[in-house]
């Protein structure tokens, strides 16, 4: 399934620094990930595996270094936005989900970025929402469900622009063993479905051992 | 709609901040509505008597302080003959009406003015013709009697000409105008008709010329040369200036807290692809529909401010509208549409240097 020969994520000696240098987040990460596999990054807390993630996802600037994506380099790039909205799908902890909008509008959030016209975009959302079992509470807003449901809702706005990569924080840290079993089930299914790369960080080693590869980070590198 | 939605999170602050744009558009929308009301009925009283030139006192700031005096209308007199007709204005104030204007003209002129009942006065009795809606406030139809100054007045007749100004005033012989005004030899104002003249700005410099007290211009341009409307203009002009800055800080300081408050919501659109542009897009569609809510109550406090003040007595009648011109409420909506992207500038400028992580970090 996975094309181990093309990489879809290059990320090469990436640091970054806060506080003028005065904290070493990341201390040159090096890393290839392939079209199509799953990854976990698996460490403890503060070694750098969040701030990693989000300069993958083109949130955050590396000090130094080089991400490249489907072979677009994403270190300063002025369209980073359209970019996320095109090719990057994120999961986070907490659902992130906006509480002003109902269901199927945080859902199709990520292509009104793009300017897809309403109605495909209602389509598509709605199909997403039926995927993850939430299509009959499409016109709820996000206080009306369980913590579960919304991170189903979470996975589907990830999913909605069928993203060459798809970054999830934690996805389940924020609910029950049963609930996040489900939800990372789901969340793989559907990537796998999509053909969509994965980048999952996790403290959880049973969820590490869902994906194709696992790797570890400690003090801001990799340790194997 | 996400924009109302949005709106209504924090119900309280949205409804202070639609009062606090209406009173700001209600007291432009009332200034501008009186001073363009006033302004237009000048404008057509004195376009309803076909004249072509204005003389008044060089030095008087309105109509109402002009003194001509007899050797000048004299003079204009000789030069211009029976087109020269003079006019005297005056305010009194009386037990029943605290500010009541007379208008006294010669018989010339008041045979011009449309009667919907009795006739015109006769000079050198004491009779007055009183306004459609002095006649109705007060009940004075033909026949009656009134009290002015230490004298009683018979109402010989009531007029309506269209101009809510002029049918709140009443009218009476010059002669006795001038006498019960305290102005007798002097007059308010010189109506010149001379038709056939091309360059009325011309005739209008010779006669400026030739009586270096007078100051004439041509009627069109009359009211614009009043140097009370300049001062009404700039007046209105500092209003307009201080509420739309005044309601634009209020507006502000709604966004700047609703992108604080909703600074990790703004983090997640951003990071799923939203622009800083389309974020704002978001903020300006919330800020129009404010200003727009603003704007139709403000319309609403404005047609209150006017009854409220057409009541008053003290006012004196006729003087103000008692509803904004239509051009005046289509201002309003122009001016708070300014007023929802002025309101956004600084909010856009905080968008346009948010880092999508940070937000997301934000407790």
């Amino acid at each position: 399934m996975n094309d181990m020969t093309f990489p879809s994520l290059s990320v090469t000696d990436i640091v970054k620094t806060f506080d003028g240098g005065l904290v070493e987040a990341l201390r040159g990460i090096t890393l290839t990930v392939a079209k199509g596999e799953h990854l976990a990054i698996m460490g403890p807390s503060g070694c750098g595996k969040s701030t990693l993630l989000s300069i993958i996802g083109a949130l955050d600037y590396p000090t130094a270094g080089k991400v490249m994506i489907d072979g677009v380099e994403l270190t300063g790039n002025s369209k980073s936005c359209l970019f996320r909205a095109q090719s990057l799908g994120f999961v986070f902890q907490f659902h992130h989900l906006i509480p002003a909008m109902t269901l199927i509008e945080n859902v199709e959030a990520p292509l009104i970025a793009v300017g897809v016209p309403r109605k495909q975009r209602r389509e598509r959302a709605g199909l997403l929402l039926s995927e993850v079992g939430l299509n009959h509470k499409a016109d709820s807003f996000p206080n009306k469900i369980s913590g579960g449901e919304r991170q189903r809702v979470a996975i589907a706005r990830g999913l909605i622009n069928s993203p060459k990569l798809l970054l999830a924080d934690e996805p389940t840290g924020n609910l029950d063993t049963t609930t996040g079993e489900a939800v990372i089930n789901l969340l793989l299914d559907r990537a796998s479905k999509n053909g969509s790369t994965v980048i999952i960080v996790t403290h959880n080693p049973e969820i590490a051992a869902k994906t194709d590869r696992v790797i570890h980070m400690r003090d801001g590198l990799l340790c194997c | 709609m996400l924009f109302a939605r949005n709106l209504l999170r924090n119900k309280t602050r949205t409804v202070m901040t639609v009062f606090g744009a209406a009173i700001g558009i209600a007291v432009y929308v009332t200034t501008t509505a009186i001073a363009d009301d006033l302004r237009h009925q000048t404008e057509s009283v004195i376009a309803g008597y076909d004249t072509e030139i204005m003389v008044q006192s060089r030095r008087a700031a309105t109509p109402l302080t002009s003194i001509i005096s007899a050797e000048d209308f004299s003079a204009l007199k000789t030069r211009f003959g029976n087109n020269a007709v003079p006019l005297v204005i005056g305010s009194r104030r009386e037990d029943w009406n605290s500010y009541i204007m007379i208008l006294g003209a010669t018989p010339q002129l008041v045979s011009k003015i449309g009667l919907i009942e009795g006739r015109a006065p006769v000079p050198g009795e004491r009779e007055v013709m009183v306004g459609a809606l002095i006649s109705r406030q007060y009940g004075l139809s033909t026949g009656k009697y009134m009290s002015l100054g230490d004298d009683h007045y018979r109402v010989c007749g009531v007029y309506s000409v269209g101009s809510r100004l002029l049918d709140g005033w009443m009218m009476m012989d010059l002669g006795a105008a001038q006498k019960l005004l305290g102005r007798e030899n002097q007059i308010s104002l010189v109506m010149i008709r001379m038709t056939g003249v091309n360059d009325l700005g011309q005739l209008a410099k010779d006669i400026n010329s030739g009586f270096p007290r007078l100051k004439a211009s041509p009627a069109a341009e009359f009211v614009g040369n009043i140097r009370l409307w300049k001062t009404v203009d700039v007046f209105c002009k500092a209003i307009g200036l201080i509420t739309f800055l005044g309601a634009c800080l209020i507006i502000t300081n709604t966004f700047l807290m609703a992108v604080s408050e909703r600074t990790r919501e703004i983090g997640i659109l951003m990071a799923v692809g939203w622009s800083p542009l389309l974020v704002l897009r978001m903020l300006l569609a919330e800020s129009i529909a404010l200003c727009f809510c603003g704007a139709a109550v403000g319309n609403g406090f404005a047609v209150l401010m006017l009854h409220l003040l057409n009541k008053n007595k003290s006012v004196g009648l006729g003087w103000l509208p008692s509803v904004p011109s239509p051009e005046s409420v289509g201002v309003s909506f122009v001016v708070a549409l300014l007023l929802a992207f002025a309101a956004i500038i600084w909010p856009a400028v905080i968008l346009y240097h948010f880092s999508p992580m940070e937000a997301l970090r934000h407790e």
